[in-house]
């Protein structure tokens, strides 16, 4: 069985995955992030697959992790807005965005899946590097 | 004497023995010293924030990203003299974490936001220093576990220090813009009326809007009687802020009309300034 054949049978476990951490995760499903840390899991989370649905997500960070620092807002609550609305447009909620996160942590396939998104580096930065890669800032 | 001799005895097998480690350490990477080194290969992608204006107060944030995963994040910030910083309330405001959570999964990103008031007498781009404390989990051979700790199963706290540019730029577009502009009111009414302004970029500290020439049979009063008002918020327009201030508008002794009522504007940017703006009262 190829990669592209399992996708559709993944894609439900994934989304089978991020429904029942949706139903676990109270306190990230019920307390919209307002700012940095806002919101903590309630649960840990089981390992959940990577899928198009995921891989969409991490896209949706991946892209606001790459301007994010380049913009300064008014009110801390515009990183949410910010997030939520690009959410939005590709049919995700902040639930769901928090369930992915939270995910990360003992999901190795999405945090392959993100440094594979990753890998194609941010507009201005040079192809190719992954944030592995990076030189250190300071 | 024999307590001597066995006594130097053993401090001779501990030294075959240190030494035997010593010798083995580099090969087991198992040293005290070299547990502690910090491999979690923490660090900022971001050496540049966005550009802030004087007299802007602004969230700004740093992206971080690491090769291991690490938990208990911290962020302070230090800046120049006259530079505030401040943190998300949601942390009781003396640090910052990540946005997401406390934790950075290795080869992922996030970033830590704080507050930034930047005094109109800073008009040259100026560094922070930003100090991040964690604990790594993995262990001493840098090896980690999916949860929980790597090999040795001990937590390490570690920091790493960078410093960022803030860039500052002059200022455009207005001070602030007059957003009501036109009030209807009943004829023979005593209420209070809002008025909303928009700060422009920049911070306008002492923010007071009064009445000036009144049109005949106009008496207008400001919030506790005082001589003009305030923005509801508080003293200052803070920058791309909307607020409102109010005014009493006693219409008792005017007819039914159009009237424009004047109005002064005075705030303190770079310097105290006072501006003039007016709106339209429709009597009905």
């Amino acid at each position: 069985m190829s990669c592209s054949d399992r996708r559709p049978a993944r894609t439900v476990v994934a989304l089978a995955a991020l429904a029942v951490l949706g139903t676990t995760a109270a306190c990230g499903a019920e307390e919209p992030a307002t700012g940095p840390a806002a919101a903590t899991p309630s649960s840990t989370p089981s390992s959940t697959p990577a899928d198009a649905t995921t891989g969409r997500i991490a896209e949706i960070e991946f892209a606001r992790q790459c301007t994010v620092a380049s913009v300064n807002y008014a009110d801390e609550a515009q990183f949410t807005i910010e997030l939520d609305t690009h959410l939005a447009a590709a049919g995700f909620s902040h639930e769901q965005w928090k369930q992915w996160h939270d995910a990360l942590v003992v999901s190795p396939e999405l945090v392959t899946q993100f440094a594979e998104i990753s890998a194609a580096g941010c507009p201005a930065e040079p192809t190719g590097r992954t944030p592995a890669d990076e030189e250190p800032a300071g | 004497m024999a307590l001597a001799r066995r006594s130097g005895r053993r401090r001779g097998a501990g030294l075959v023995v240190a030494l035997a480690a010593a010798l083995a350490a580099p090969l087991l990477g198992t040293s005290p010293a070299a547990a502690d080194v910090d491999r979690t290969g923490v660090r900022a992608v971001t050496t540049q924030t966005a550009a802030v204006v004087p007299g802007q107060t602004a969230w700004l944030s740093v992206v971080w990203t690491s090769d291991q995963t690490v938990t208990n994040w911290s962020t302070t910030v230090s800046a120049p003299a006259g530079v505030t910083v401040s943190y998300p309330t949601t942390r009781g405001g003396a640090d910052t974490s990540l946005y997401g959570s406390e934790s950075l999964v290795g080869s992922t990103r996030d970033f830590t936001a704080f507050k930034l008031q930047v005094p109109y007498t800073q008009r040259t781009s100026f560094p922070l220093t930003v100090v991040s404390t964690y604990t790594s989990t993995c262990g001493d051979n840098g090896q980690c576990k999916e949860v929980g700790g790597g090999n040795d199963d001990k937590a390490r706290d570690f920091s790493t220090t960078v410093t960022v540019t803030v860039p500052v730029v002059p200022a455009t577009g207005p001070d602030f813009i007059q957003d009501t502009t036109s009030l209807t009111v009943p004829a023979s009414s005593d209420a209070f009326a809002q008025l909303a302004f928009s700060a422009g970029q920049a911070d306008l500290a002492d923010f007071t809007v009064r009445a000036g020439r009144l049109p005949a049979g106009l008496v207008v009063g400001y919030p506790g009687d005082a001589p003009a008002s305030r923005p509801a918020g508080g003293a200052a327009l803070i920058g791309r802020s909307t607020d409102q201030v109010a005014l009493r508008l006693d219409t008792t002794g005017m007819a039914r009309g159009t009237y424009t009522l004047p109005l002064v504007i005075s705030y303190t940017a770079a310097t105290p300034r006072t501006a003039s703006g007016t709106v339209t009262l429709v009597v009905q």
